[in-house]
């Protein structure tokens, strides 16, 4: 072995984007690159499905726009205006869940999609339709019967496993580690009760939001269900950069945010550091970090423009080794071609807005 | 002397060929027939107190089919029917594992975009004359032709989310020729006829494996049950339909 020289260390080899000053000072905001070295090859023909929070919706549109095959097993007729497929859940994620924000909410739908466990009788009435406490959102006038609440959602348990058993990519976005229980049954819901449907019951309905400790253990749980179900199955992993739209914990919703992201952020690196089959991309730096300056923020300070839907995606196809084609991402028109924005997305959450003070 | 103008697609051929019988027994019945295939009737508008095709080629169509008249002119029509628009079952449609209201909303979503939306609004931007309309025929009976709604619901459906807003009236498919409400009797899917072409004439029947057009005792039977609806109007009431 040679001798190292008199002033080598570990860091004098290491490539430029290993330094803050080659990687991020110098290029500028627009041009950093090489954020993610993925773990496994995604080709265009390998089924992909995206399940989470509503930043996950931009993650299968652009993986349709460029050609990818994103697996959508729940599809409404051919012939339906793009309106109507999104006012009903379809074509949001790869099969009718609706937004699942927790890694605790996703291993519910996976138990009750492999039939771990049964879901429970639960339904909200809303005037003589019905809602679905487990996808509150999913019908705008909720359900005609109990009969087609539970069939329908039958079928979406259905739909979810065959993108477990079906795909070569599972990809999913945590969103949230706030949570609601029934702290008789121990069910996860969605949004809390009482606020975009359903009644909220101080005894029956507990917040109950994940630590570090069982937001790891969850999302751990959810995919060795997946990895069990389907061995071949990759799962990609990111960290939604929407910030909380309210909070339950007596704090502030900005200190909340930070600390509920910074939990999903460290398990989501965590289990890609020590899982083979896990690997994470990074869409919540790249709208999040300081360089950009809040730049792909609307007003709101919360919501991600079309521009930052359309930076992340550009970073995920060519570190991906696919880059974005200008003809099919920009050629047309951007309202029908290119990224959506935030007001294009289906994010129950932001139902909580309506519930804070009046400016 | 009633005058009654039926501006429709190819569905209107079945009409057409059944009228002869239905108008020997209704001798003050006068029929104005102004017909294309498929969506051509797309391109008619609005000039002055006309309803007129916007295409040398749809004009010639209607000369053709009305026996010379090339646009619509509410001074020559007592009352309209809008035949053949509306509920046809597109390709890849199913009901299953779809919940009723979305299915109601898809179809109120087509109704809405289709033909029959923009010749209500035009015709009834015209005359305040008695405006019907009839949907599609249902399609004979076959494997993957599932409907998103049953006839009757469609009926109620378009009614109340189209026609109401422009005070006219929806004809249903007569029962006699329902098959569970879902179909059409076989035996009206025949020999169905070809709407007549001013481009050129085909065979002057659809082949025999088509299902969606109807035929000539099938056009008899509908009209047969929409007169006593038509003359019910004219004379000052709504007279509920005949099923």
């Amino acid at each position: 072995m040679p001798p190292s020289r008199p002033d080598a260390n570990p860091y004098s080899a290491l490539p430029s984007r290993s330094f803050w000053r080659s990687a991020v000072a110098e290029p500028g905001a627009e041009r950093i690159s090489g954020l993610w070295t993925p773990k496994f090859a995604i080709a265009p023909a390998d089924p992909v499905a995206c399940f989470g929070s509503c930043f996950a919706q931009h993650i299968g549109q652009a993986l349709q726009r460029q050609g990818f095959n994103w697996l959508v097993t729940e599809k409404p007729p051919r012939a339906t205006p793009a309106q109507l497929r999104r006012a009903y859940g379809y074509g949001l994620f790869s099969a009718r869940t609706g937004n699942i924000y927790t890694p605790s909410l996703l291993l519910q739908w996976l138990e009750w999609a492999f039939e771990i466990r049964d879901p429970p009788a639960e339904v909200w009435a809303c005037g003589p339709r019905l809602r679905d406490p487990f996808r509150p959102q999913i019908e705008p006038s909720g359900f005609a019967s109990v009969e087609e609440l539970e069939r329908l959602r039958a079928l979406t348990l259905r739909a979810l496993r065959k993108c477990v058993t079906g795909a070569r990519v599972f990809v999913f976005t945590l969103g949230l580690t706030e949570r609601w229980i029934n702290s008789q049954t121990g069910h996860e819901y969605p949004l809390c009760p009482g606020t975009a449907a359903g009644r909220f019951d101080p005894d029956l309905h507990q917040f109950a939001p994940l630590d570090l400790d069982n937001t790891l253990g969850a999302m751990r749980a959810a995919l060795d269900l997946m990895a069990r179900a389907n061995p071949d199955l990759r799962f990609l992993l990111t960290v939604s950069p929407v910030p909380l739209t309210a909070t339950a914990r007596p704090e502030h919703v900005l200190t909340a945010s930070s600390g509920a992201k910074s939990v999903l952020r460290a398990v989501a690196g965590h289990l890609a550091e020590t899982r083979t089959d896990t690997d994470y991309f990074p869409s919540y730096e790249l709208i999040t970090s300081p360089v950009f300056g809040g730049r792909f923020y609307d007003a709101s300070q919360r919501r991600v423009t079309a521009d930052g839907v359309r930076f992340v995606m550009d970073h995920f196809f060519r570190d991906l080794g696919a880059p974005s084609d200008p003809a099919r991402t920009h050629g047309r028109s951007q309202r029908s071609a290119g990224p959506q924005g935030a007001e294009d997305l289906v994010c129950d959450e932001e139902i909580l807005a309506a519930f804070g003070p009046r400016s | 002397m009633i005058r009654l103008c039926i501006l429709g697609n190819s569905h209107v051929a079945a009409l057409k060929t059944g009228a002869d019988p239905v108008l020997a027994r209704n001798p003050d019945l006068r029929l104005g027939f102004f017909a294309a295939r498929s969506d051509k009737t797309r391109a008619m508008a609005v000039e002055g107190m006309t309803y007129r095709p916007q295409t040398r080629a749809l004009a010639d169509q209607f000369a053709l089919t009305s026996g010379g008249l090339r646009d619509i002119n509410p001074a020559e029509w007592d009352a309209y029917l809008i035949y053949g628009y509306g509920s046809r079952r597109r390709s890849g449609d199913f009901a299953h594992g779809l919940s009723r209201d979305f299915r109601e909303a898809l179809f109120t979503a087509r109704l809405r975009d289709s033909l029959l939306a923009q010749h209500l609004d035009a015709l009834r931007g015209l005359s305040d004359a008695p405006l019907f309309a009839a949907l599609t025929p249902l399609e004979l009976e076959g494997p993957r032709r599932a409907r998103l709604l049953a006839h009757s619901a469609e009926v109620a459906l378009a009614q109340a989310q189209l026609c109401d807003g422009f005070g006219a009236q929806l004809i249903a498919q007569p029962e006699a020729s329902r098959l569970r409400d879902r179909f059409t009797h076989p035996e009206y899917g025949q020999a169905a006829p070809r709407l007549a072409d001013a481009a050129g004439q085909r065979c002057p029947v659809h082949e025999a494996g088509d299902y969606r057009h109807m035929n000539a005792a099938y056009g008899a039977l509908w009209l047969r049950a929409f007169l006593p609806v038509l003359r019910g109007s004219l004379s000052g009431g709504r007279v509920r339909q005949v099923r």
